[in-house]
């Protein structure tokens, strides 16, 4: 097997270059010598330095290249599942749930610790919530999708009402800004849930990356192939959704992230999983410290991230779209 | 070893009824093509036979063992089934397609070994696509995407191969090309199930013919199976018999309007 390295390097390097290069930048910019040595711990760094890169940029960059990553492996693994390039992780409900959790939480005052808490544990019971209840219906993954349309609709409307009940000067605002999506309110303390469940998302997922081909075939067929297709496909939801609700949790609705980067890591390393879930990691974290520190730095007010990753976003997309078509002269 | 079904009934819904006190054992070493009208119950016999679709009564032995106490893996480790062409919706390559056989053999979370990879390459080699393995599965023509999935299931390394209409949509040279493998691996010692269309098909390649008619199963020599009146009577159009140089036999559907030709 020849294994070009070059790609590989690349996906392994860009996230790390990036990520240090967005600890540069922001409305004070710092020479790479103080950053390098407040990273590593020198008393020569001014204390002002110190705090903004340990203490504010850091875990931001930190929170951005876990959002990325963690969206767009889990939309990756969700197109492979669902056998449907346009499929987005948020398809089976977690973000509208998250969006109600983060929404009710807001709505009664709570801290921000509390706001993602409640956010990441509604977006975990909405896709519980569509498991369930595709279970009653045949338990097919079309029936899956349908019921996460379901419960995703359910709670939108749910979260219609809270912002209609919302006290339209304090609560409402807040809610509105916390769901255009944003890591502004990202320190320390509200990483490391995020860290832990997209690294524990990521493993999962990437123990079953080479079964995703299998399973992204038809059923009897997976089965035929000797994979308990239920529980992979249970594992798979499970991994998918830590991941997405994870992120959604602490950054808000960031959309397009998840079904754009596995279109562009398949143009990269191909379809094959095993390759496509590394990279798909890679890219996302890549992509969304970028679009981070752009929301960050490019005008005086931060640009909500959300806003910001539509934007690119679906430019992007029409472009990849339009090389695929062109490269395999048709839509299949 | 042996795959045998015994009094084997199947419904779709307990209400459709496909299959009816079916007997069928497929043997090392044969080839066994299944026939049957459209909506007979060829691919729910092969399903079953495959363990995927679990009969209302009767029972499937694979050697000594029930085939539903097995894993989806054990079973799988047997048993192989060929699908009928499709296009997956991931541009997988051909040799990765082929990969996915080894799938029931991998270690628990494991990716495939350089074993499984040489495993692969033999499978491509025996179904003479090596050439083709790193050209995309879905640019394959229907006839080398049909091999692409025997040697999948080749790489799976069955004992038993259940291949579903590997005849359909081709056109007669790539017909043969296909049976003919199908029959040197019967010949190298696998048990192989075929569905066709195509009685001639049977009549040239077969060890053995079953045909299904009203739920039931009639298997034998094919040219026992397959005479004129049974065909008649599973597919309720006249047959007339042709008789070739070397004693093959031939059979075609009585067109004429007016007396039988024989």
């Amino acid at each position: 097997m020849r294994k070009p390295l070059g790609p590989w390097l690349l996906l392994v390097t860009a996230p790390v270059a990036l990520g240090f290069a967005a600890l540069l930048m922001g409305r004070l910019w710092l020479p790479p010598s103080e950053v390098v040595g407040a990273l590593l711990g020198r008393g020569d760094v001014p204390e002002l330095s110190r705090t903004l890169v340990l203490g504010v940029r850091l875990p931001r960059v930190l929170a951005a290249g876990c959002v990325g990553a963690g969206l767009s492996v889990a939309g990756a693994a969700f197109q492979g599942l669902f056998r449907n390039p346009l499929v987005e992780p948020r398809i089976l409900g977690a973000s509208s749930g998250a969006a109600l959790g983060a929404a009710a939480a807001l709505l009664l005052g709570w801290s921000t610790v509390a706001v993602q808490a409640s956010a990441f544990a509604l977006g975990l019971l909405a896709v519980a919530g569509s498991w369930l209840l595709s279970r009653g219906f045949g338990a097919s993954v079309l029936v899956l999708v349908i019921a996460g349309l379901v419960v995703a609709s359910a709670f939108d409307a749910l979260l219609g009402m809270l912002k209609y009940l919302a006290d339209p000067t304090n609560a409402l605002p807040a809610i509105t800004y916390w769901l255009l999506g944003g890591l502004g309110a990202v320190r320390w303390g509200h990483l490391w849930p995020l860290l832990g469940a997209t690294g524990l998302g990521a493993i999962l997922l990437t123990a079953t990356r080479w079964r995703m081909n299998v399973l992204s075939l038809d059923e009897l067929e997976a089965e035929s192939l000797g994979l308990p297709v239920r529980r992979w496909r249970l594992a798979v939801v499970g991994a998918g959704t830590l991941l997405t609700a994870a992120a959604v949790a602490a950054a808000g609705v960031i959309g397009w992230v998840g079904l754009l980067v596995p279109h562009a890591a398949r143009a990269l390393v191909g379809p094959d999983h095993a390759k496509l879930l590394p990279a798909s990691f890679s890219i996302g974290a890549a992509l969304v410290i970028v679009l981070d520190t752009v929301a960050r730095t490019a005008l005086p007010a931060e640009i909500p991230l959300g806003i910001l990753t539509g934007l690119v976003g679906i430019p992007a997309f029409v472009f990849l779209f339009l090389r695929t078509l062109h490269a395999r002269g048709g839509w299949r | 070893m042996n795959l045998r079904a015994m009094g084997l009934w199947f419904s779709y819904n307990g209400r459709t009824l496909v299959l009816r006190d079916v007997e069928v054992e497929l043997l090392a070493g044969e080839l066994l093509f299944l026939l049957g009208a459209n909506g007979a119950g060829k691919s729910t016999l092969l399903h079953c036979l495959a363990g995927l679709l679990p009969p209302d009564k009767g029972r499937i032995y694979l050697a000594e063992k029930e085939l539903h106490t097995l894993t989806a893996r054990e079973r799988a480790q047997n048993i192989a089934l060929v699908p009928q062409t499709h296009s997956p919706v991931f541009t997988y390559s051909t040799r990765d397609m082929v990969l996915m056989g080894r799938s029931p053999h991998l270690k628990r979370l494991a990716g495939p070994t350089r074993r499984d990879r040489q495993i692969v390459a033999w499978a491509l080699q025996a179904v003479g696509l090596e050439e083709l393995a790193d050209r995309s599965y879905s640019s394959l023509s229907g006839g080398e995407q049909r091999l692409a999935l025997i040697a999948r299931g080749l790489a799976q390394e069955a004992k038993f191969l259940l291949m579903d209409e590997p005849d359909a949509n081709l056109d007669p040279a790539h017909q043969h090309m296909v049976l003919r493998l199908a029959a040197r691996l019967a010949a190298r010692g696998l048990a192989l199930a075929v569905t066709s269309h195509n009685p001639n098909n049977a009549l040239t390649f077969g060890d053995r013919a079953g045909l299904l008619s009203r739920g039931s199963l009639d298997c034998g020599v094919p040219h026992e199976t397959l005479g004129t009146r049974e065909l008649e009577e599973a597919y309720g159009l006249p047959f007339v018999s042709l008789s070739g140089a070397n004693g093959r036999r031939a059979v075609l559907p009585d067109t004429d309007l007016g007396a039988p030709a024989n």
